[in-house]
């Protein structure tokens, strides 16, 4: 071994000896003492094994020794009686089954994680979440909004007024939720829904349908997003996606980037889509118990992938909701809504009543 | 009981050390996944001890003249400097979901605050780095680094990022001419001009490569059109449409994706040449000889390797490209390599360490 006295960086030739009396003595080559310190062995300290790299070790001081010998600083150790930590974490990390198995269930459980545990997770957190505080969140996006990319509405106050009662009827079996409908343009045919019970709609929105009950429809999808708290989750789940590339990458250079990149915007995709079908169940009940025809929804619906003329043409807002028609094919993984005609179908094929 | 080291009296007045790395991917695979799945059962908390024994790990198999170099940080002090930051982020992220208005605020602030966290990551860096038991230090004061930031954003706005090979260097050099190892000052050669040359090439590269991207576009846009036509369906149907559109992106993208690694390739081969290359630790200067079709080939293989292995590859991509950037690093010691630790202690803390690790800061220099 070789001893640094961390005054140079020379080293000279060392030995580090026990004797009988668990006194530790640190000679040089002539017998000469490096360390008159380095005595007691309370005051050595070892640093753990790591692969098969060299150790270091010192005594508090400023010299620090290097030994390539690892068996000889382990039997050190365990005359010493310590040091187990660190040899038990070397040995979990030289086991290659113990290795594979880790990864393997990394994989696996990574993969659950993600799918089940990080929504449950948040769905938890969210339900739990005081009232008024899951209301507040998204409180001043509207403002934000309203100064950024919306416009006023240019609707008639009478049509307004009519819209608004509708919604009103929509809503009254949820008086809890602090609701309110209000209307803007400027951003495509869209309707999206603030954690703090604001629904949105543009005008276009209103233009393209051919019956106000299209309209109630999609409102009745927004009032769900409120409903199941989505705003709140999906910041929680994007938070602890973060945490969790950040964790398995650790200090991620350009390489993790790419790596962690593809996956989580996946993961994100597949959080945004659970919460999409969701509040289709939801508007699904709403309009029935309404006695609105859950067909208006498939027909608004197909009208939006129409208009829109591809997937993923309107805009994305952080924190809101803005709805998306999504065409299937094999992008459809990466989309923030499920393929539209596979979510209006069931919607589509809703028995009229006679 | 061998000593490595050689007596300055046979060294001769100038020599090459060649940094040897000599760690491997299987080794490190296996300390990976420990560090995940511990890193995972703690919630996290033990994701600084993770740190350090990748650190460690890294350091010690990057070998000169002998001997490793040694990451000497605490654990514990990188676990506090984490859960500073992490609690920082935890409020900004509250605000982004309560009041978006005092969020921005707020990253305002972060971004006042980011020379002073990027200077203290570094002098934690630096200070918990050592080889033959002499540490570095990095000696700017946080002051200068702000002066630099003003210059730096003064000069990209009015210049409309046109300076931004000048502002790299002028961060390049703040960064390599501060940092001392012992009591030795690094200093560094590297003149701006060489730097815009770089440009001067990667910039059309890059071009050429988006250019190519959206020729590609073109030829499946007018194939969409043409398609139906010959395959006898109906014309502009749109699930056909879809189809073509969603398989050319399936296939498109990741091939866009690995072109860029090429101008990529070529930007960091040259950088790290020119940041490392410039450099002098004392007496003593370094080479850096990566070659553009070299990392290339690395790079690739990595990006194909981490694709088929969904990602489990990244300990073994990650030895690759460390194996290969310090196989082209070489120390040329004129006269022995024997420094004085010199004076002075600073203040170090591990909260500007631990905003590099989140990734809020990113301090990629390019190499
Ligand atoms: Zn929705």
């Amino acid at each position: 071994m070789v001893w640094f006295d961390g005054q140079r960086s020379e080293g000279v030739a060392a030995t580090l000896a026990l004797d009988a009396n668990h006194y530790l003595t640190l000679r040089d080559e002539n017998g000469q003492l490096l360390d008159p310190e380095a005595v007691c062995p309370a005051r050595l300290h070892i640093a753990p094994p790591l692969g098969d790299t060299a150790r270091t070790f010192h005594f508090g001081g400023s010299g620090r020794g290097e030994s390539r010998d690892l068996q000889a600083l382990a039997a050190l150790e365990h005359a010493l009686g310590r040091g187990w930590k660190g040899r038990a974490l070397a040995r979990l990390e030289s086991a290659w089954p113990i290795a594979l198995t880790l990864g393997a269930l990394v994989m696996l459980g990574g993969l659950a994680g993600l799918r089940w545990g990080v929504p449950w997770a948040a769905e938890q957190v969210a339900i739990a979440m005081p009232d008024d505080l899951a209301h507040k969140v998204g409180a001043g996006t509207l403002r934000v909004l309203d100064t950024t990319v919306l416009k006023p509405s240019r609707l008639q106050t009478a049509r307004k007024d009519e819209l608004r009662a509708g919604f009103l009827t929509l809503a009254a079996p949820y008086d809890a939720l602090p609701l309110t409908l209000h209307f803007r343009r400027g951003v495509g045919p869209n309707a999206f829904a603030l954690p703090d019970g604001t629904v949105l709609l543009t005008d276009e929105l209103v233009a393209l349908a051919t019956d106000d009950r299209q309209l109630f429809a999609v409102l009745a999808h927004e009032i769900g997003h409120v409903h199941h708290r989505h705003g709140v989750r999906m910041a929680l789940e994007g938070a602890a996606l973060s945490v969790l590339v950040a964790v398995v990458l650790g200090d991620a250079t350009e390489l993790g980037n790419v790596a962690a990149g593809m996956p989580a915007a996946l993961a994100q995709a597949q959080f945004s889509q659970a919460h999409e079908i969701q509040a289709d169940d939801f508007a699904l009940e709403t309009l029935v118990h309404a006695g609105i025809s859950p067909r208006h929804f498939a027909v608004i619906m197909r009208r939006l992938q129409a208009s829109a003329g591809g997937p993923d043409r309107s805009p994305v807002t952080t924190g809101t909701d803005p709805e998306k028609t999504s065409a299937d094919g094999a992008l459809r993984y990466l989309a923030s809504h499920p393929p539209t005609e596979a979510r209006v179908a069931r919607f589509a094929t809703w028995p009229e009543p006679q | 009981m061998s000593a490595e080291f050689e007596s300055p009296a046979i060294t001769p007045i100038q020599r090459d050390v060649p940094f040897v790395f000599t760690g491997e991917a299987g080794e490190y695979f296996r300390i990976w996944i420990v560090n995940v799945v511990l890193s995972l059962l703690t919630l996290g908390v033990y994701s600084a001890w993770a740190k350090k024994r990748t650190r460690q790990y890294f350091y010690r198999h990057t070998q000169v003249d002998g001997t490793g170099f040694e990451y000497l940080a605490d654990p514990i002090q990188i676990l506090k400097g984490r859960v500073v930051l992490v609690l920082l982020l935890g409020c900004l992220v509250a605000l982004q979901a309560f009041d978006p208005v005092l969020y921005l605020v707020g990253v305002a602030l972060f971004m006042v605050a980011s020379p002073a966290l990027l200077v203290a990551a570094l002098r934690f860096n630096a200070r918990q780095s050592a080889w033959r038991n002499v540490r570095f230090r990095f000696d700017a004061p946080i002051s200068v680094a702000y002066q630099l930031y003003a210059k730096m954003v003064g000069l990209t706005l009015v210049t409309c990022g046109f300076a931004v090979p000048y502002t790299q260097w002028m961060w390049a050099d703040f960064i390599a001419s501060n940092h001392r190892f012992g009591d030795q000052p690094f200093s560094w050669r590297t003149q701006p001009g060489e730097i815009v040359t770089l440009y001067i090439y990667m910039v059309p590269m890059m071009m050429a490569v988006y250019a190519l991207f959206f020729v590609g576009i073109l030829c499946i846009a007018t194939l969409g059109q043409l398609l139906p036509t010959i395959l006898g369906t109906k014309a502009n149907d749109p699930a056909t449409m879809d189809q073509i559109v969603s398989m050319a992106s399936i296939i498109g993208l990741p091939l866009f994706y690995a072109a860029l690694t090429v101008p990529s390739a070529f930007f960091k081969a040259r950088m790290a040449n020119l940041f490392f290359g410039g450099m002098s630790v004392g007496p003593h200067t370094v080479r850096s000889e990566q070659r553009f079709a070299e990392l290339l080939r690395v790079y690739l293989g990595n990006l194909v390797a981490l694709v088929l292995s969904l990602g489990l590859a990244w300990p073994w991509a990650k030895v690759r490209l460390t194996a290969y950037r310090l196989s082209r690093l070489t120390l040329v010691a004129h006269g022995p390599l024997v420094v004085d630790a010199g004076e002075g202690a600073d203040h170090v803390n591990a909260l500007g360490d631990a905003a590099m690790d989140l990734g809020e800061l990113d301090l990629d220099l390019g190499f």
